[in-house]
């Protein structure tokens, strides 16, 4: 508000009135205007006031309140980290012990009896690490994973069973920044003994998403060139594929601008790749420059009567048909045929002729109730199941029809090496020992195996003694070797020695029928290799004196301490990463409320030199208002 | 002769001077009257006649008592009066919608907001704890009413102009009445007038009438010849001699709340004053509020747009076992961004997972949504409906009023993810708010219901903050419904934009108060009562009164020396 400028010219009463009602009201509003200052504290009430630096005080109070939030994010993260590196150390307490009593164990260091007191003691252990395993803070089980609704870690007739994920839970510590607040609890415990297939190559399809070409990597799209010439003249069509999610989509978005001229299909001849056919003449196909979409779809083509893309390797989905994988070579599956779980001492057959996708599969693996995970793998190019006992032995083996070879999900197959056979201590074909076979004609057959690094190198080798007719191969039904042999109608037996045995052929067949094959057992279930399990193999060596078993451990518990040392340094590494957060947040503060005290709140010493100016000018204006109003001349009549 | 002459010569000019005396009363008594123009008595000499060959002046005569006015000076305040006053409207709004917003203090929105991402960073940080799910929900539902509540406010602070303007209509109409009746009155009393400015009172009155209608609305006053004052506002008539047009408001409705606006009677033409205090009321009540209430529904929808599409990408502790889409589509067989859903629908696909709850089995579906304009097969609600309805163990219906609802089978229940589409947030599937605007934005009742349902994760269990983590980025999510600008920058611009409009609107305002106030400077300069120079005049009519006086009293002893001779 202000006063219009004073004119040369008359002065009448009742402009001094009106100008000096103006003049009070104006020095009034300044001196109310001041006090409110000093009374809130604060420059303004209103941004109109002061709308830049009402912005600014607007943005630092966000500031301020988001950064008090990242600090009460910093104090549940560090309460929770602390609290898992405690548990974590006591871990750490069950490695040493374990591994003292695992030394002590060894050979003549202790006695027989000593050896019972020690495996009793690993059975203590065991309570120990479930007890840590299953340690809770504020509510959280610490090693769970996201699956916080049970215990992570519970007896399951005499195995664990670790009912949690590896889910790592994040929170935020800075405005872009997350930092882990849990532990993935897998590299803890290491509770999973995972089978992961072989790549399964599916077949493209139309419904195929673009995120899943490449191996999962999925492909930037953008603009294509592509020109189709039916004899008429070339029609350049420049081809916006970016808002394509499927394959149908490109297939839509590329045939549009043409008109029934470009077919575009899956290349029938690779069942991988897209083909773009047109309806007569040629097509070609080019990228943008400095653009590689055609490329990345494999369709890069100068003028061709037909393009034949190439593989866009697509990777495997929950929807994807099981018909579909390797190439489409999957086999069909019969009635009464499937794959075989096992897991401990239970056995499931499962027949899987009714099955269609991926996601049915899994399906009718949660379907047996064992403690089994199933999922895809992280590359997207196949499946993975996993046990979730340890101390409990797991193996996929075939339920008639060769389709757990087919998923390259089966334990036990002509790619496995000898050495990983037994839970990891082998067959030592090379100890000198052959498999000796007595054939069914009585002949003695001994097969020396000391050059075979797998499974496989074991059949081939056993084949060529008599091919035809003593034929070694794996079992249809579940998992191990077998041997048929039609020389004669006797008893076929293989001598118990360390091959056979390690091989798990040793035994005899005593029927008569040539066709009846001596059946042997499954040499490569698979276990966790964990903290858990590793204490029931110390726990069971120990009683059992297994020396070389426990010589094995040793390594292993080296492993598992390394990994735990490794989780720890990470924990203390993070609990560091927050404390100088922390720091940095806490001068972040202080640099926002100095600005914020900037802008916003009042300065004190100025704001009452001001209020006494103003109140000095009020009272001089109150003076000289009264003295000019009282002059008149009436007053000298 | 001549002294007979001198005595009446003097005689008259005790009447002038007593009339002088009578004028300068007049000024002095009406020293305090608002809008009063000071008067003058205007003199000049009288004739002149010869004798014995002189030539003989007859002493002074009244011309007349004009007013003191300047009317360049009126119509410019005139002017003015209508600048002020459209701009006092206007900061008046600013400041009803500056303390409704009430940036700058505890309970403004962009702390609820704030509130809302802590809550939802606190879930991020404990995501197994249901009692950080329900702050979530609660924070939500107050952020909700919060905006709710601001544009109730909004609203009421509109409505609350209808009236305002009904009476200022009413005044106007007076005005117009009352500056019709003394251009009757003064013709009639000047009819005979020296100066055409005799009827000072009324004149003073009928300019009081016309300066005050000025503040209500642009006028343009033209005096006649006669006396009588024609108003016009804009090219329109109000007062023209005998004929005379007045203003009545008719309702009709804008952003939700019944506005008034104006017509002129006579014509029945609409009127959109073009400055004044109702040109104020109205662009503060439609331009400001309306255009903040405007702005508000942006935010409101860009939040529950921007909310609900991170959401839906996500799944709670436990699916759902019958849902029905918040929204409605008015053309079930249109395609979608053409059925009347209130948000914009992508090409692309989501999931379904149709889920055993006893055993866990999973069916997951991927449902293509053709939204890519081509081949005519865009992707219809019914046609959506029809995909689900297709689905194992899910029976998918659309209901009369256009909602698609789905219904697992007894120990099944259903959940969404990978929403690539944003189909999901479109129909009101899986999500967190409900409404369009800030007049209805709520949380979704069955998340009140059960704030299990908040998709925290996608799947993973109750520890599973992966869909949580996006949700806490709400804030720095750019939103398309907003033009590609997050939720945060949105509102710091619309909170930026009205402080920054409301600091212009108050210079300009200080500026209009400053030229008015030297215009009426100008004007009192001009027209106002000085007690000085009332009292100098006093004693100059009371001196030459005297004198006159003295001429009389003189004349008469001459006259008795005549006699007594």
């Amino acid at each position: 508000m202000s006063i219009g400028p004073l004119l040369p010219g008359r002065i009448p009463s009742s402009m001094k009135l009106s100008r000096s009602k103006a003049q009070l009201s104006q020095q009034n509003y300044t001196l109310q205007k001041l006090s409110e200052q000093l009374t809130t504290g604060v420059k303004f009430q209103l941004p109109s006031e002061a709308p830049a630096d009402a912005i600014k005080t607007i943005i630092l109070q966000k500031s301020l309140e988001k950064t008090t939030q990242l600090q009460n994010n910093l104090q549940t993260n560090e309460g929770y980290l602390a609290a898992t590196e405690n548990s974590l150390g006591g871990l750490s307490d069950v490695f040493i012990q374990a591994k003292s009593l695992l030394l002590s164990g060894i050979g003549d260091n202790s006695t027989s009896a000593e050896k019972q007191q020690m495996s009793e003691e690993v059975n203590t252990l065991i309570k120990e690490a479930l007890n840590l395993g299953n340690a809770k803070y504020n509510d959280r089980y610490l090693f769970a994973g996201s699956n916080n609704r049970e215990l992570p870690f519970t007896d399951s007739n005499g195995d664990i069973a670790y009912n949690g994920n590896g889910f790592e839970i994040e929170s935020y510590v800075g405005f872009d920044q997350l930092l882990g607040n849990s532990v993935d609890a897998t590299r803890a415990f290491d509770p999973f003994a995972m089978v992961s297939s072989t790549d399964l190559n599916p077949n493209l399809s139309l419904n195929t998403q673009i995120k899943q070409l490449l191996g999962g990597k999925g492909t930037q799209l953008g603009t294509v060139v592509v020109t189709v010439d039916t004899g008429g003249g070339p029609q350049t069509e420049q081809i916006d594929l970016s808002g394509a999610k499927t394959v149908n989509d490109l297939k839509t978005l590329l045939e549009a601008p043409f008109a029934g001229d470009l077919t575009v299909d899956i290349d029938p001849a690779s069942n991988n790749g897209l083909r773009l056919t047109p309806s007569a003449g040629t097509v070609a196909v080019s990228d943008l420059t400095g653009k590689t979409v055609a490329r990345d779809l494999g369709i890069t083509s100068a003028a061709a009567a037909v393009i034949n893309g190439g593989d866009l390797n697509p990777s495997v989905s929950l929807q994807t048909p099981l018909s579909s994988l390797n190439g489409g070579t999957f086999p069909v599956i019969a009635s009464g045929t499937g794959i075989q779980l096992s897991l401990g001492e239970k056995t499931v057959n499962i027949d899987l002729s009714g099955v269609t996708t991926v996601e049915d599969l899994f399906n009718a693996v949660k379907a047996t109730g064992l403690d089994l995970n199933v999922g895809l793998s992280e590359d997207g190019s196949g499946i993975e199941i996993s046990s979730k006992l340890s101390g409990a032995d797991f193996s996929i083996g075939e339920y008639g029809a060769g389709v757990a070879t087919a998923l390259g999900i089966r334990t036990l197959t002509g790619s496995t090496s000898l050495s990983d056979l037994n839970l990891g201590y082998g067959a030592h074909v090379d100890s000198g020992f052959s498999l000796e076979i007595t054939r069914r004609d009585g002949s003695q057959v001994s097969v020396d195996l000391s050059a075979a690094q797998t499974m496989q190198d074991v059949l081939d080798t056993i084949n060529a003694v008599d091919p035809g007719n003593l034929v070694a191969s794996f079992v249809t039904t579940g998992n191990g070797l077998q041997l048929l042999d039609n020389s004669g109608t006797g008893p076929l037996t293989v001598d118990d020695n360390i091959v056979s045995e390690a091989l798990g052929i040793n035994g005899s067949e005593t029927g008569t029928d040539p066709l009846v094959p001596l059946s042997g057992t499954d040499t490569n279930p698979q276990r966790p290799t964990g903290l858990f399990d590793l204490l029931y193999r110390l726990r069971d060596a120990l009683a059992s004196e297994d020396d070389i078993a426990l010589g094995k451990l040793d390594g292993l518990f080296e492993n598992q301490l390394e990994s735990l040392n490794v989780l720890r340094g990470d924990v203390g590494s993070r609990l560091k990463t927050i404390d100088s957060i922390k720091s940095q947040l806490d001068d972040q503060e202080l640099n926002i409320q100095e600005n914020l005290s900037n802008v916003y709140d009042v300065d004190i010493t100025e704001a009452i030199s001001n209020f006494s100016y103003a109140q000095f000018i009020l009272q001089a204006t109150q003076q000289v208002t009264a003295s000019t109003l009282q002059i008149s001349l009436l007053s000298y009549l | 002769m001549s002294l007979t002459s001198a005595i009446h010569m003097a005689g008259r000019s005790l009447e002038i001077f007593s009339t002088g005396i009578q004028v300068a009363g007049q000024n002095i008594s009406n020293a305090n009257t608002p809008g009063y123009v000071r008067e003058e008595l205007i003199l000049r000499s009288d004739s002149s006649y010869v004798k014995y060959g002189l030539l003989m002046d007859t002493g002074a005569k009244p011309e007349g008592i004009q007013q003191q006015l300047d009317f360049y000076i009126e119509s410019k305040i005139h002017q003015a009066n209508g600048d002020i006053n459209t701009s006092n409207g206007k900061v008046d709004a600013y400041n009803q919608l500056e303390t409704i917003i009430s940036e700058l203090g505890e309970g403004d929105l962009s702390t609820g907001m704030n509130s809302l991402l802590s809550s939802l960073q606190e879930l991020v940080n404990q995501p197994e704890s249901s009692s950080l799910r329900s702050l979530v929900i609660s924070q939500g539902d107050e952020l909700a009413q919060q905006i709710q509540g601001i544009r109730l406010d909004v609203d009421r602070a509109r409505s609350n102009t209808t009236e305002r303007v009904d009476s200022l209509v009413d005044e106007a109409n007076s005005l117009i009445d009352q500056i019709a009746g003394f251009n009757k009155q003064i013709v009639a009393l000047e009819a005979a007038g020296l100066l055409k400015s005799d009827a000072g009172g009324l004149r003073s009155e009928r300019l009081e009438a016309l300066n005050r209608l000025s503040e209500i609305l642009p006028i343009r006053a033209v005096e006649r010849d006669n006396g009588m004052i024609d108003v016009y506002t804009d090219t329109n008539v109000l007062v023209q001699g005998s004929t005379l047009q007045h203003f009545e408001s008719y309702t009709e409705a804008d952003e939700d709340v019944v506005v008034n606006k104006l017509r002129i009677v006579e014509s029945g033409l609409n009127y959109t004053p073009a400055s004044g205090e109702i040109r104020g009321i109205v662009e503060g009540r439609d331009k400001i509020l309306g255009g903040f209430a405007s702005d508000l529904d942006d935010f409101a929808a860009g939040l529950i747009h921007t909310l609900n599409l991170l959401h839906s990408q996500g799944e709670g502790l436990v699916g759902y076992e019958d849902v029905t889409s918040t929204y409605s589509a008015d053309d079930t067989a249109a395609a979608l961004n053409q059925s009347g859903l209130p948000f914009p629908v992508n090409h692309g696909q989501f999931e379904i997972k149709v889920i055993n709850k006893s055993t866990g089995q999973t069916e997951t579906s991927v449902i293509n949504i053709d939204a890519d304009g081509l081949n005519s097969n865009d992707t219809t609600l019914a046609g959506l409906t029809s995909s689900l309805n297709g689905l194992n163990n899910l029976t998918a219906t659309l209901t009369v009023d256009g909602k698609l609802q789905l219904n697992a089978d007894d120990g099944y229940e259903i959940r969404f993810s990978n929403d690539t589409s944003g189909v999901l947030s479109a129909v009101g599937l899986n999500t967190f708010y409900t409404g369009t605007d800030s007049t209805n934005i709520a949380v979704n009742q069955q998340l009140m219901d059960n704030p299990d349902l908040l998709a925290t994760g996608t799947g993973g269990g109750s520890g599973d903050n992966s869909n949580i983590i996006q949700l806490a980025k709400f804030l720095e999510t750019p939103s398309k419904l907003l033009g590609g600008v997050d939720l945060d920058q949105y509102y710091n611009d619309l909170v930026g934009n009205v402080a920054t409009n409301a600091s212009t609107e108050k210079a300009l305002n200080d500026g209009y108060s400053s030229f008015l106030s030297s215009l009426q400077s100008q004007r009192e300069q001009v027209s106002g009562v000085s007690l000085d120079e009332e009292t100098i005049k006093i004693l100059q009519y009371q001196q030459a009164y005297q004198a006159a006086a003295r001429i009389i009293s003189t004349a008469d002893q001459l006259y008795q020396v005549l006699l007594n001779m």
